[in-house]
């Protein structure tokens, strides 16, 4: 007990030492919490110009006969569908003459099989088709149909537990709960469609940008402690009371309560200077941020366990950073990447944590459509938690 | 072991790729004494002090302090000893204040107790009056202070000063001389090393002469001086040289 009030106790000198230095480090302030904001500014006036019309036309259409599941979904939809955002039912033939006339930017098809596959537990499908000139359309109907795939899928798992449920506790000889899927189904997925706003740049811009600095200044966590080794003081807690573990704990602590401030600051600012819209569940994108910030402390630390100098741990943190930037999505819209290259950008926390802040705060999904980018990122900082604290040594 | 030892190192070894930096070094140190360890670049000196100071695995041997071994009792020998090490291990951005609450905190002090102490230690480094200005602003003799007042935030009983004069001017030096005889007076036992051969002959009541992982003679300087002559006549360099040899000595 009284060692682990000792290992808390100097986790927090640790971290709080390590965040009055960074309080006084004038050029770190200005490049965690002024230059990004220079950036959002200077590319919503570029992106501001090339942006597509605000009233987006999204088409729909169904090869499954009157009576399916898929006419239940695209009724409501429709029905569901407003200002910003008109969801339009169309005929297969229809839609796919008019995109290859290029009229359409793209629709979303459910195939003859759908009711079936959904309704027998086989693995359902929509289809998109787009012209891959018309990035927000394909982003749009990309968000449409995976938070459809996610709902249902959601309503599955529910579904058999309740039926695993009823049939352990229901008396011998009676039925389950059948004839609960049709409408129940179709009124999630009619929730989850409603009221999207059309994107705006600052919508992308102030969420790519956090998790480009976020992830940047986290990863220059490397150099600092580098820089301790180097200096000494690292040894110098050593042989006094500090301990290993003590170290790496307070290091990851200090770096991640940096991060949240500055996620803090990103979405304060983005809110009261920008109008950022956080999507229906802004709690869902605070989630992102912080784990966000925890997968990128954990990188910060890792690197200067395997740097040997201050100068190739910044250089690491450096590249890294904005490689990953780039290819995660932080400079140019994931969606608009071709979709192979978007498969391999989610070797990145960015471009999770990018994927999960457009789907949220663009196309107005739900939580359980980000549940692979959440989990995602909770596994990238466990691993580079556990690499870190793996790694770390002091001599 | 004596009662009067308060530091027992016996045949202390340490390899580097099965290169012996220290090889079969043995010393005692009494209590309240100043002892110094001299040797040229590369003699094994700092090798020998990082493991005396628990942060630097023994290959061999073991180190025993206030009788407790490095070796098998490392957190009980920590709470003993302080180290200014011959880097300034500081915070540049913080003030000297800071650096010392913060270090004195994590050897286990309260706010306040951190706070008192902090202040008895600039007082004792003339440094009192410049508490709370940032310490990258401090010339190299003032930092060499801060790097000697936070070695003694846990009242150590034994302090490990490596070359804490290396680079400053003579007053800074001898405010330190000043600062050291009277932590030994108070019976603060202290383990010296330098390159100036004349501080080691004012302050060290022995001196061990390292080189080459060895130590190759241990006297105090008068009786090492008389080595060579008249030990009023000869100086501590000129034994110095006579045992280490003349030719340079580029190793870290």
């Amino acid at each position: 007990m009284k060692s682990m009030r000792t290992f808390l106790r100097q986790v927090g000198l640790l971290a709080g030492k390590d965040l009055k230095v960074f309080a006084r480090d004038r050029g770190a302030l200005l490049f965690a919490f002024v230059f990004p904001f220079v950036f959002v500014v200077m590319f919503s006036m570029v992106m501001v110009w090339n942006s597509e019309p605000e009233h987006m036309v999204v088409y729909v259409a169904t090869e499954e006969e009157d009576g399916g599941l898929s006419r239940h979904i695209i009724d409501a939809m429709v029905s569901g569908s407003g200002e910003g955002l008109d969801i339009r039912e169309t005929d297969p033939d229809k839609a796919r003459a008019s995109l290859v006339k290029e009229e359409i930017g793209g629709y979303l098809l459910f195939p003859r099989e759908f009711s079936d596959d959904v309704i027998s537990g086989e693995q359902g499908a929509i289809v998109v088709y787009f012209d891959p000139d018309a990035a927000t359309t394909r982003a749009a109907l990309m968000s449409i149909a995976q938070t459809v795939i996610a709902e249902l899928e959601a309503y599955r798992i529910t579904y058999e537990a309740v039926a695993e449920l009823a049939a352990t506790s229901a008396p011998t000889g009676t039925g389950g709960p059948a004839g609960v899927p049709g409408t129940a189904a179709v009124s999630i997925v009619y929730e989850e469609v409603g009221k999207i706003d059309p994107p705006r740049p600052v919508d992308f811009l102030v969420p790519s940008y956090l998790t480009m600095f976020v992830f940047f200044s986290l990863a220059m966590t490397a150099e600092t402690l580098v820089a301790e080794k180097e200096d000494f003081t690292l040894e110098r807690l050593v042989s006094g009371t500090a301990t290993r573990s003590s170290l790496v704990a307070g290091k990851l602590t200090s770096s991640f309560v940096r991060g949240l401030i500055q996620a803090a600051v990103f979405w304060v600012a983005g809110l009261l200077i920008f109008n950022v819209r956080m999507g229906h569940y802004a709690w869902t994108v605070v989630l992102v941020s912080v784990l966000l910030a925890l997968a990128a402390s954990g990188v910060g630390v890792f690197l200067a366990t395997v740097a040997k100098t201050r100068r190739s741990a910044g250089a690491m943190a450096v590249l890294i950073s904005l490689s990953f930037a780039a290819f995660g999505g932080s400079w140019w819209p994931l969606f608009i990447m071709p979709v192979w290259l978007q498969n391999l950008a989610r070797i990145t926390p960015h471009a999770w944590a990018n994927s999960a802040f457009n789907k949220l705060m663009l196309f107005g999904a739900s939580p359980a459509s980000v549940v692979p980018e959440i989990t995602a990122l909770a596994v990238f900082a466990v691993a580079f938690f556990g690499l870190a604290v793996w790694r770390f040594k002091v001599n | 072991m004596p009662e009067t030892d308060f530091v027992l190192v016996q045949d202390l070894r340490k390899a580097f790729n099965g290169h012996m930096a220290v090889d079969g070094v043995s010393f005692n140190i009494e209590k309240g004494e100043i002892f110094g360890l001299l040797g040229p670049n590369g003699a094994g000196k700092t090798t020998t002090i990082r493991m005396m100071a628990t942060t630097l695995p023994i290959t061999g041997g073991d180190v025993i302090i206030g009788g407790h071994s490095v070796h098998r009792n490392p957190a009980e020998v920590r709470h003993l000893i302080g180290v200014c090490p011959q880097e300034l291990a500081l915070y540049l951005e913080l003030s000297a204040l800071d650096n010392l609450v913060f270090f004195g905190r994590m050897e286990g002090l309260s706010k306040a107790e951190a706070l008192e102490a902090a202040m008895r230690n600039l007082e004792l480094v003339g440094l009192a009056d410049r508490a709370k200005h940032r310490v990258a602003k401090f010339s190299g003799g003032m930092k060499r202070r801060v790097n000697l007042a936070i070695a003694l935030m846990n009242k150590p009983e034994l302090l490990f000063l490596d070359e804490p004069t290396v680079g400053v001017d003579p007053q800074s030096r001898n405010h330190i001389f000043d600062t050291i005889e009277g932590l030994r007076d108070q019976g603060t036992t202290i383990l010296y090393t330098t390159h100036y051969m004349e501080e080691a002959d004012r302050l060290c009541r022995r001196i061990a002469v390292m080189d080459a992982g060895r130590v190759i003679a241990l006297d105090t300087p008068r009786n090492l001086k008389s080595r060579l002559g008249d030990p009023d006549k000869v100086t501590l360099e000129d034994i110095f040289l006579d045992l280490t040899g003349r030719r340079l000595r580029d190793a870290g």
